[in-house]
């Protein structure tokens, strides 16, 4: 680490990089992929009966309805309400011997729909800070010094290109190491500001609860419980008092809310201490016209007394602060446009780690060939690098697949789906550790193509979605997975052509070469005789 | 926000035209003056605030300023990759302009 100081910022960068590169790597894509969750989840579930034409205060009532003539002992019990993206009626509660479950209710009649069970893009999304199978500290702890180190490196990488304004537009491509160079600070720099919001973000949300526990202690002591109620919609929240009551039909309180707000951005009904006497009925709406928080009203569920309000009073400076980042980070307001702007730029980041992890490599590798041996280090980032950044894409589409082709019954469906991810990400990265690095590209980019292009013919062989017909019905949700599933096939097959395109090219030049040198030999081989 | 995107990628079609490098890589003939790279680059810098502009008009600050900083970057990201596979376009564009 001797040097000037932008080479001890190049060193930092370079390191910190390739140190967490792959789980970077995966934060991105999924956490992209998170920007579509509900669609993903719409692609998953294609039982799912459409909200359209359905009076928001109807659907309570007969989510109401279910609840009381289906559910015994219910202790809580919520309805997510299909409102902008959402498309679905959730019914979800828990009884008073703490078990929970959850159902899909026909919008139209209140009667349950058959599902499958799927982890959906929930799940994906979920899995870009708890890691699935990790336990949940230890995953905050793995994401968050991730995100410590991507902020390192963004920090330091802006130290170190030292041209950002004069390359701001510069890509020249074919030229082996400059070409990586050049596409590594496009996807960085153009980028940037969302980068820097989103690591940053994301880092302040994860390092409360683990490397800087003091920031919560600080006014909640050891009571971090009342920290998570005052983060959440829990408000005027008391304990049951162990009195029966007869709560006040929903009816009543519906039409308050329908005087103050209006019903129909109302997201979340929630029911509390359901038949206590401290029965506690929150609704929630989301605005999407600025950066805010959720508001919540919440009412006595007996007496249908409004007890808080939470847009009465302005929040505390350090909550609108959280609230503006937390905002930016999940882009909950964003219209469809600036959803694909989202997506984008999260694309972007991953390819910014892409290329800094090929980048890592190319350049040693070029040193490698200079000296005709390879480090056994830079033999393994080869092979890590190609499992990462083409197998988690084709491990991704396998869990798309495992959604369609496994049984409908089957138990642990959700389960199944997730492992099928896992254990097709298992084998892409082993795969390349066997093969020839550049073979194992292009096997790998073939069969991501091939993961991709066909995913909506097997969509359109085991649902009745397929994109001719959800075209036709201009179901956009439906036709827009599968057009994208197959603009990343065509990606991944048009990188996959020029990689062999490139190869046969370079045993041409080396054909050339040698006859050239047979050429020039031959003739003095003849003299000599 | 067709206009902001417009604006944007004006600008930045603009602004590239505004370095040497990217100017001889669109006219062939190369030669930049000091005073036209200065013209081209107030006329991108004020296209690009103008879209600013339009943004915040439209949705206000905050969601105003997240469709700014998106449409830079798609529209940098599409003028980057104008520049390096199809530099005729521009210079297509040129030839209506004069």
């Amino acid at each position: 680490m001797n040097g000037t100081f932008r080479q001890s910022m190049n060193w930092l960068h370079t390191w910190s990089g390739l140190l967490v590169g792959s789980l970077l790597y995966f934060m991105f894509i999924t956490g992209s992929l998170g920007y579509f969750d509900t669609e993903i989840d719409r692609w998953m579930q294609p039982e799912v009966v459409l909200a359209e034409g359905a009076e928001t205060s109807s659907m309570v009532l007969l989510a109401e309805q279910y609840v009381a003539q289906q559910l015994v002992d219910v202790e809580s019990w919520r309805v997510a309400l299909p409102v902008g993206r959402e498309p679905l009626l959730t019914v979800s509660w828990r009884d008073t011997q703490g078990v929970s479950g959850e159902t899909i209710l026909n919008p139209h009649t209140g009667l349950p729909v058959a599902v499958r069970k799927t982890g959906g893009g929930q799940l994906l999304y979920m899995m870009h800070w708890q890691l699935h199978y990790l336990p949940n500290q230890v995953a905050r702890w793995l994401t968050s010094i991730a995100a410590m180190f991507m902020l390192i490196a963004l920090i330091t990488g802006i130290v170190v290109h030292k041209k950002i304004f004069k390359d701001f537009f510069t890509f020249r491509p074919n030229k082996k190491q400059r070409s990586w160079l050049d596409v590594h600070n496009i996807f960085s720099v153009l980028p940037l500001p969302f980068h820097l919001m989103i690591t940053y973000s994301g880092l302040l949300f994860l390092a409360g609860s683990t490397m800087m526990p003091a920031i919560i202690t600080g006014s909640y002591g050891t009571d971090w419980q009342s920290y998570f109620d005052e983060r959440s919609t829990r408000f005027a929240i008391v304990e049951p008092a162990g009195k029966s009551a007869a709560p006040l039909p929903l009816v009543t309180v519906i039409n308050d809310v329908e005087q103050r707000w209006g019903i129909e951005n109302v997201g979340r009904v929630i029911v509390r201490n359901s038949g206590d006497i401290n029965t506690r009925v929150s609704f929630s709406r989301f605005l999407s016209d600025d950066l805010k928080a959720r508001e919540t009203l919440t009412y006595d569920g007996i007496s249908g007394e409004l007890l808080h309000d939470s847009t009465a009073k302005q929040p505390s400076l350090p909550t609108q602060t959280s609230t503006v980042l937390l905002a930016l980070h999940e882009g909950l307001f964003a219209s469809w446009p600036l959803r694909w702007l989202y997506f984008l730029s999260g694309i972007l980041g991953a390819g910014m780690i892409a290329t800094g992890l090929i980048l890592w490599a190319v350049k040693r590798r070029a040193k490698a060939e200079r000296l005709g041996k390879a480090h056994r280090g830079l033999v393994f980032v080869e092979g890590l690098n190609a499992g990462t950044i083409i197998g988690l894409p084709i491990a991704i589409a396998v869990y798309f697949w495992a959604n369609r082709l496994l049984a409908i019954n089957v138990a642990d469906r959700e389960e199944k789906e997730v492992a099928a991810l896992f254990i097709a990400w298992a084998i892409t990265l082993i795969y390349p550790m066997f093969r020839p690095v550049k073979r194992a590209w292009r096997e790998l980019l073939w069969l991501a193509a091939a993961a991709y292009g066909l995913l909506p013919i097997v969509n359109a062989f085991t649902t009745e979605h397929h994109l001719a017909n959800s075209l036709a019905q201009g179901d956009w949700v439906m036709a827009g997975f599968d057009l994208t599933a197959l603009a990343f096939g065509a990606i991944a097959l048009r990188a996959a052509f020029y990689l062999r395109a490139k190869e046969s090219r370079g045993q041409l030049k080396s054909i050339e070469k040698s006859s050239i040198e047979a050429l020039v030999t031959a003739p003095t081989e003849v003299t000599a005789q | 926000m067709v206009l902001g995107f417009a604006l944007s990628l004006l600008g930045c079609v603009l602004l590239s035209l505004s370095m040497k490098r990217h100017y001889g890589q669109v006219t062939k003939d190369g030669r930049l003056s000091k005073r036209v790279s200065i013209v081209l680059r107030v006329l991108a810098y004020l296209c690009l605030f103008a879209c600013g502009v339009v943004c915040i008009q439209r949705c206000g600050v905050g969601i105003g300023l997240v469709w700014w900083w998106g449409l830079l970057t798609l529209t940098a990201l599409l003028q980057t990759l104008l520049l390096a596979y199809w530099p005729q376009w521009l210079r297509a564009l040129k030839e209506i302009v004069y």
